[in-house]
């Protein structure tokens, strides 16, 4: 058990390190390197609308709900659960870099762009409607080519597929080590691919692209296919191999007995004097 | 070139009277340990016989030695991708029936049994088993049996016989048998060392003699099956497998090895041959036809300046060097090339030379049924040889006649030259064309027949001086050492035992 407390803090320990460097940081940077992909001010996007978050939670909630949103909705926090239920499931990443001063901070900032409590509570705002924008056929197939790898970022971010899997019939299988995205652009719209793509949150992801950004056509381009790739997901034939898996492996399997058996076959049966000691009489 | 030494042995066949006091000092020394009880390091044969185990030369069954694989070799029976596919099961190896189950009398029931209306015996009991049991074989089961179905018949040498030219052998008239005692021939390309996947075996750089390091080996068991002259063994026991050593702590301490100094017939002869280290693969992948001719050449001439030079060059010490002068196994293979290497068609190169046996024809029945038991000369001459040359050379050259000819003629000069020497009946004619047909002369034949019968102990066993002192004095006291050489373990082997 001792290497399990080991790792999360040496991983602390660098993120802290990190942080002293970025400590100049205001609540507006760190905003938009840590939130602004799935967040805005006055509007929702693939999280709630931050605006008056001050007013609706205590401090005290935000700061834990921030840190480790997981922890909390393991625990069972009601208003957590009931926030994870209602939009779709979909887990805040962790802030663990974060530190108390940096959230607070970022919630210095929130509170400053909303306005006076009683203000916000009267305006009552009309939901605003998203409208899912249209792509080209051309941005559809330039997408593909962009997460395939078949075309190259301009700024030399790895592909898609590297990390990522699609199950669409002209993609080969990706990678397994990030969420399989067939479905992603149902979850997230456009604004929120928009802002993942342009802002990774997640921090391999940030780590992969960083200097590496992606230019909003690319954005658009890749977004474009996501969509594509979600609309005809139902019509995609699930490649789990699980048939050929079943049928290489009772196949190998009798290969395998086949060849033992041949094998098999042609061993010495019998030693050079079988048919001496066959004859002889015995005794015992 | 690169000159190495090898410690080879002759043996004189002609002078084995098959009594096995060679086979029973080794075992006495070596292998009277528990899982050792079936190794015969050292045995005696009959042949025409079967040998021990049962059929040892047919490697269709055994797949032992190398074959021939275009321009090289590969092991017949084990190698890399061979190795690979039989390391778990070694379907080629020799079973316990085919050496024979060990056992020993349960002595004490002469003495302990209650009385009764019997003579008390001595039961069977397994040495492997510890029951009583049935004994149905033993190592050297056909002793004398020349003309038994079950093994003289059935002896592999036999196959490029025609089936009359078999029968003839078993007329009673024609009947004979000799011996061939063997030991590891501890060869200059041993398959056993090349099939070992845990490099447990190597030919000691020395004197060449092959050796199994009982630390390293893993009981994978591919030498017992590679080797064709089936000299390595397996000890249950131990979960190691071992073979001759050529009693090395004997050699390194200037005495002969067991088997040759305890030999009643004087058959053994051991010195240093030099060779030529270069030429091991093109020799070994030498045409089946020259390979006794090309084996006789890697042996190098130690009188020779540029031998010694080049000796002296990869580190030979001169005691060594002049060790190979006086070596009786260079006389009898090099200079008067009347020894032979047992199935060189192995290719393994064999170091362990036979001067064949000279079995000639005393009597025939002519075509009357009438039995004559007088010969037009002494000897009858090597044609009437009562065990046809092809036999011979199956064993001895690969299926070249002339080699064995040669060989028997020129052993039958001398005995026409020390006829004429010692009795002097013969006419000259006679022994003029004896000594013409055997490629000798007078002096040469003095000298065979000097070496044959009369050489002294230090004249049939000439040993380099090890220098182990030498080579242990940097790293410890030599007087430590003294005395402490032998066979066993110096740390307890993790299972069995």
């Amino acid at each position: 058990m001792k290497i399990s407390y080991k790792y999360p803090a040496l991983f602390i320990g660098i993120m802290a390190c990190c942080l002293f460097t970025a400590n100049g940081q205001d609540g507006v940077t760190l905003f938009k390197k840590n939130c602004a992909a799935c967040h805005k001010l006055g509007s929702r996007l693939v999280g709630p609308d931050l605006i008056g978050i001050d007013q609706k939670r205590s401090e005290e909630w935000l700061l834990s709900f921030i840190r480790s949103s997981n922890a909390m909705i393991e625990a069972g926090d009601p208003d957590a659960v009931a926030i994870y239920k209602e939009y779709n499931e979909t887990i805040m990443t962790d802030m663990l870099h974060l530190s108390d001063d940096d959230i607070r901070s970022i919630l210095a900032y929130i509170k400053e762009k909303s306005p006076a409590p009683g203000v916000a509570s009267q305006e009552k705002k009309e939901p605003v409607e998203v409208k899912p924008i249209e792509y080209s056929a051309e941005d559809i197939q330039q997408g593909l080519r962009l997460f395939s790898g078949q075309a190259g970022f301009v700024k030399g971010g790895p592909s898609c597929i590297s990390c990522h899997h699609v199950n669409n019939k002209d993609l080969l299988s990706g990678g397994l080590i990030a969420k399989d995205l067939t479905n992603v652009y149902g979850r997230m719209a456009d604004a929120g691919l928009a802002g993942i793509l342009g802002a990774p949150p997640f921090p391999a992801m940030a780590t992969a692209y960083n200097n590496h950004e992606l230019d909003s056509t690319e954005i658009a381009q890749v977004t474009a296919f996501l969509k594509h790739a979600d609309n005809v997901s139902h019509t995609q034939p699930v490649k789990t191999g699980t048939h050929i898996f079943l049928l290489g492996g009772g196949g190998g399997l009798f290969l395998l007995f086949l060849v033992i058996a041949i094998h098999w076959n042609s061993r010495l049966k019998a030693s050079t004097k079988h048919d001496i000691y066959k004859r002889q009489l015995k005794s015992i | 070139m690169d000159i190495r030494s090898q410690v080879s042995m002759v043996f004189h066949l002609d002078k084995c009277i098959g009594c096995h006091t060679c086979s029973i000092a080794c075992k006495n020394i070596w292998t009277d340990r528990k899982g050792a009880e079936y190794m015969w390091w050292n045995n005696v044969e009959t042949k025409p016989g079967t040998g021990y185990p049962t059929k040892w030369e047919d490697q269709d069954i055994y797949k032992g030695g190398w074959e021939r694989n275009g321009d090289s070799i590969s092991l017949k029976g084990a190698g890399k991708l061979k190795g690979l596919k039989n390391i778990f099961h070694n379907p080629h190896m020799p079973v316990l029936e085919d050496y024979y189950e060990p056992w020993t009398y349960k002595y004490s029931d002469l003495f302990d049994a209650p009385e009764g209306d019997d003579q008390p015996t001595a039961r069977p009991v397994s040495l492997v088993t510890g029951k009583p049991m049935d004994v149905q074989s033993g190592p050297n089961w056909d002793d004398d049996l020349s003309g038994s179905p079950d093994y003289a018949r059935n002896d592999v040498n036999f196959k490029d016989l025609s089936v009359p030219e078999q029968e003839s052998l078993f007329q009673l008239e024609r009947m004979t048998f000799h011996y061939l005692p063997r030991i590891c021939n501890h060869c200059l390309n041993p398959a056993c060392v090349g099939s070992c996947p845990s490099g447990a075996l190597y030919k000691r750089g020395e004197d060449g003699v092959v050796l199994i390091n009982q630390e390293r080996c893993r009981a994978w068991r591919m030498c017992v099956t590679a080797c064709p002259y089936k000299k390595s063994y397996y000890n249950w026991n131990t979960g190691k497998s071992e073979k001759c050593i050529l009693c090395y702590p004997r050699l390194e301490s200037g005495q002969a090895p067991a088997c040759m100094h305890s030999c009643v017939g004087r058959i053994r002869y051991l010195g240093v041959m030099l060779y030529d280290a270069d030429k091991i693969h093109e020799v070994a992948s030498c045409d089946e036809k020259d390979l006794v001719d090309k084996q006789m050449a890697i042996y190098l001439d130690p009188f020779s300046e540029e031998v010694i030079e080049a000796a002296k060059a990869n580190g030979m010490a001169e005691s060594t060097i002049r060790a190979a002068q006086l070596s009786p196994v260079y006389k009898f293979v090099k200079k008067w090339k009347i020894a032979l290497p047992l199935h060189p068609e192995f290719r393994t190169i064999p170091n362990l030379f036979y001067v064949p046996p000279m079995l000639p024809a005393m009597a025939s029945v002519d075509s009357e049924g009438i039995y004559e038991s007088t010969t037009k000369s002494l000897w009858a001459g090597i044609d009437q040889y009562r065990l046809p040359m092809k036999y011979l050379a199956s064993l001895f050259t690969a299926g070249n006649e002339q080699k064995v000819k040669d060989v028997l003629s020129k052993l039958l000069a001398v005995k026409i030259h020390r006829r004429d020497v010692t009795v002097g009946d013969l006419p000259r004619e006679e022994i003029e064309e004896a000594l013409s047909l055997g490629h000798t002369d007078p002096t040469e034949a003095d000298s065979i027949f000097r070496l044959t019968s009369l050489a002294t102990f230090n004249e049939r066993f000439v040993i380099p001086p090890a220098h182990r002192e030498e080579s242990i004095e940097m790293i410890e006291a030599t007087a430590d050492a003294k005395g402490e050489t032998g066979f066993g373990f110096k740390m307890q082997p993790a299972r069995g035992l």
